[in-house]
């Protein structure tokens, strides 16, 4: 054996359990907050409405760029089928350097 | 040596075809020019100067074995022939219904699908 | 005598009765695939007892001696994903009996010749037939991906076209100039002759063999047209290429690295870092899609990522992890396109929002759908959970930092995975109109839902499963059982 399966299954058993655990506490629990109150969902102080939560794709690339300063997320996957081969081509190329350099 | 040369430069005109051009049609004649270079290559590592084709004929094993050119490269090639054939097919094909539906065959203006 | 092999036979069989069945009447039509399938399933299962319990079996064609002539090959390797293959193709099959309902013909035929292409890429011992095999599989994939003549399908059709024939062909001249050094193509010779041809042609070969399938294989930088080609393609072929199609690529990946080159250390670190790159940006991507199908394209990327980051690792319980995250995956990614489908069934685009607005869920796609997310996510309870946890081991072993990585990732994964849930199975419950989803697709949602809970309740049978397959990565029993 290179692993201990016995471990892991103890692990999700044990997983398994907790999960039950809690389960049972919310179902008994959940009586108590009855009917309309189930649904709702209740984030950071206020109540969310759904149409909410959909992050637009421009914004949430936007906030990447700024946090992790790289430019040209998007433009990068602009659906220019000629830029695509060319990051083909030169991916092949890292290959083959990296190859030679490697292996010779 | 020449005919490795040819094939290299086919196979390098063929990719800058395919990547620097914008019309869809040239695009995948620059796929059959690398097709025709790689093909070339093949059968050229087969080649033997002097010799006869791989057919038994008239010969003993033992001189033909040392004639022959070797036929296995061809095999290779007579397959990636038919494929690249079906390649063309189904490229051309789809290459009207984009027409069809797009009105151009400019690869940089057909960009809908983004992300 | 590998009966598993004869089930790309039966495949392309099908193909062909197919188109001709139809020319009397389109009733029949479905049923001759899922037939072949469920054929192509008792031919795996009946070699995989055999090959597991008494070694790994090799079959000459046409009775010519090994090297020269085509081996075909069954390891254990081989035949787990070959099961796992027939068994998908016959659920991806059985999902398409109500889902395809104009053209049927063709597209049956086209799917059954990409279960042929794949079969063969996973039996064959050759490395020219190999990518005879994959071009069967790319051809036919071609034409599926464009199957709806709409634009999104062919914008995708067509570059996902260009872009696989420039890989392939890049195949063809690294087996080429293979052949030409070594002077054959039978991979166990090839391993056998390569460390005596030293200098600069094997390493280039290997760089384009390389190229060409990490295209299919969808790492980073060859990743771009997965995204088109899965939001294109119909449901039950986006869970086909993702779920078969691209670990296809994978497999042909580790038979070069491991038999033909004998792993040198540059190409594992190769496939590890493009593996973590692949990793992240496939997540990120993945985190700000608002297409359901195109979420699920980059997580594939992403999950492609972990696989080759743990064979990259180098040591026995990485690549053991990684074998056993590609069968996982393929379960996993494949539930997660087929409940896709059943909400994108009738719904009029694949918008995540206006999908919520449109079709109102029924529980058993509801809980399809979050059991793949959270199996993807790497859960416990769920067969996810199994391999990502050796895949955490394996990578804390080598270097913590990789650990950290693919936890972030993981973490990354639940979170654009719930979000999916939540926008199309939660929000809006009221609107929209009920589906009744026939019993052929609720047949295949089942079963995966069971293999997804018991591979992760019993964790026993994916580890045995991973130690079995690493075995034949090991490249003097590999050319013991071809060249004798």
């Amino acid at each position: 054996m290179i692993y201990d399966a016995n471990m892991l299954q103890q692990m999700i058993l044990l997983f398994a359990l907790f999960f039950a655990v809690s389960l049972a506490i919310y179902m008994a629990v959940r009586k108590e907050v009855t009917g309309k109150k189930a649904g709702r969902i209740y984030v950071g102080g206020e109540d969310l409405r759904p149409d909410d939560v959909n992050i637009s794709p421009l914004d949430f690339y936007a906030s990447i760029e700024r946090t992790l300063r790289v430019k040209r997320v998007v433009s990068l996957h602009n659906g220019d089928l000629s830029r695509y081969l060319m990051w083909m081509i030169i991916g092949m190329a890292v290959f083959m350097i990296i190859l030679v350099w490697g292996m010779v | 040596m020449i005919e490795y040369l040819i094939a290299m430069l086919a196979v390098l005109l063929g990719i800058y075809a395919v990547a620097f051009k914008d019309n869809l049609i040239k695009k995948v004649m620059g796929l059959s020019i690398m097709s025709n270079g790689i093909h070339l290559f093949l059968i050229s590592i087969g080649y033997r100067t002097g010799g006869t084709i791989p057919i038994l004929k008239d010969m003993d094993i033992a001189s033909f074995a040392q004639l022959a050119v070797d036929p296995l490269p061809q095999a290779f090639v007579l397959t990636s022939i038919v494929i690249n054939l079906s390649i063309t097919a189904v490229a051309l094909s789809i290459i009207i219904l984009v027409y069809r539906q797009f009105g151009t065959l400019d690869a940089s203006k057909i960009r809908e699908l983004r992300g | 005598m590998i009966y598993g092999f004869y089930a790309v036979g039966v495949f392309l069989a099908s193909a062909f009765l197919t188109g001709l069945v139809s020319i009397k009447s389109d009733k029949y039509v479905p049923h001759i695939p899922i037939a072949a399938s469920l054929v192509a399933v008792l031919l795996t299962a009946i070699t995989l007892p055999r090959v597991f319990f008494w070694g790994a079996v090799r079959m000459q064609m046409e009775e010519w001696v090994a090297p020269i002539g085509i081996s075909i090959v069954a390891d254990t390797l081989s035949v787990t994903l070959a099961l796992i293959t027939t068994i998908i193709a016959f659920l991806v099959l059985l999902f398409s009996y109500r889902y395809i309902s104009r053209n049927s013909a063709k597209y049956y035929s086209l799917l059954s010749l990409m279960f042929a292409g794949v079969l063969g890429i996973l039996y064959t011992g050759d490395i020219f037939n190999m990518f005879v095999f994959f071009e069967v599989l790319s051809v036919s994939s071609y034409g599926l991906v464009a199957f709806y003549r709409n634009r999104v399908s062919l914008e995708a059709g067509i570059k996902y076209l260009i872009m696989g024939s420039v890989a392939t062909s890049m195949l063809l001249l690294g087996v080429a100039m293979l052949y030409g050094v070594a002077g054959t193509v039978n991979m166990a010779d090839l391993a056998l002759k390569l460390p005596s041809i030293g200098g600069i042609v094997p390493a280039v070969a290997l760089a384009l063999i390389m190229a060409g399938i990490a295209l299919k294989a969808g790492i980073f930088p060859f990743h771009a047209w997965i995204a088109d080609a899965y939001e294109g393609a119909p449901s039950p072929v986006s869970a086909a290429l993702s779920g078969i199609g691209i670990k296809a690529g994978v497999y042909a990946m580790l038979r070069v690295v491991f038999i033909v080159f004998n792993a040198p250390a540059v190409v594992l670190d190769i496939l590890l870092v493009f593996g973590v790159a692949s990793m992240l940006i496939g997540a990120l991507l993945a985190l700000g899609q608002d297409n359901l199908k195109r979420m699920l394209a980059y997580s594939s990327v992403s999950q492609i990522g972990y696989i080759f980051m743990a064979i990259g690792l180098g040591t026995a319980l990485g690549t053991a992890a990684g074998l056993l995250h590609i069968v996982n995956h393929m379960i996993i990614k494949s539930l997660l396109f087929l409940s896709a489908g059943t909400v994108l069934w009738k719904a009029k685009s694949t918008n995540m929002k206006e999908i919520a607005n449109t079709v109102r869920t029924t529980p058993l796609m509801t809980y399809s759908f979050l059991f793949g997310v959270l199996a993807l996510a790497g859960i416990p309870l769920f067969n996810g959970f199994v391999s990502k946890w050796l895949i955490y081991v394996a990578s804390f072993e080598k270097m913590p930092l990789l650990t950290v990585i693919a936890l972030v990732t993981s973490a990354i994964t639940l979170a654009y995975g719930l979000k999916a849930f939540y926008a199309v199975f939660l929000s809006n419950e009221k609107a929209g109109t009920k589906v009744v989803m026939p019993l052929s697709m609720k047949i295949p949602l089942v079963v995966l839902i069971v293999l997804v809970i018991v591979l992760g309740v019993v964790p026993q049978i994916g580890i045995w499963l991973a130690e079995m397959m690493s075995g034949s990565l090991d490249l003097s029993l590999y050319t013991g059982v071809v060249l004798g």
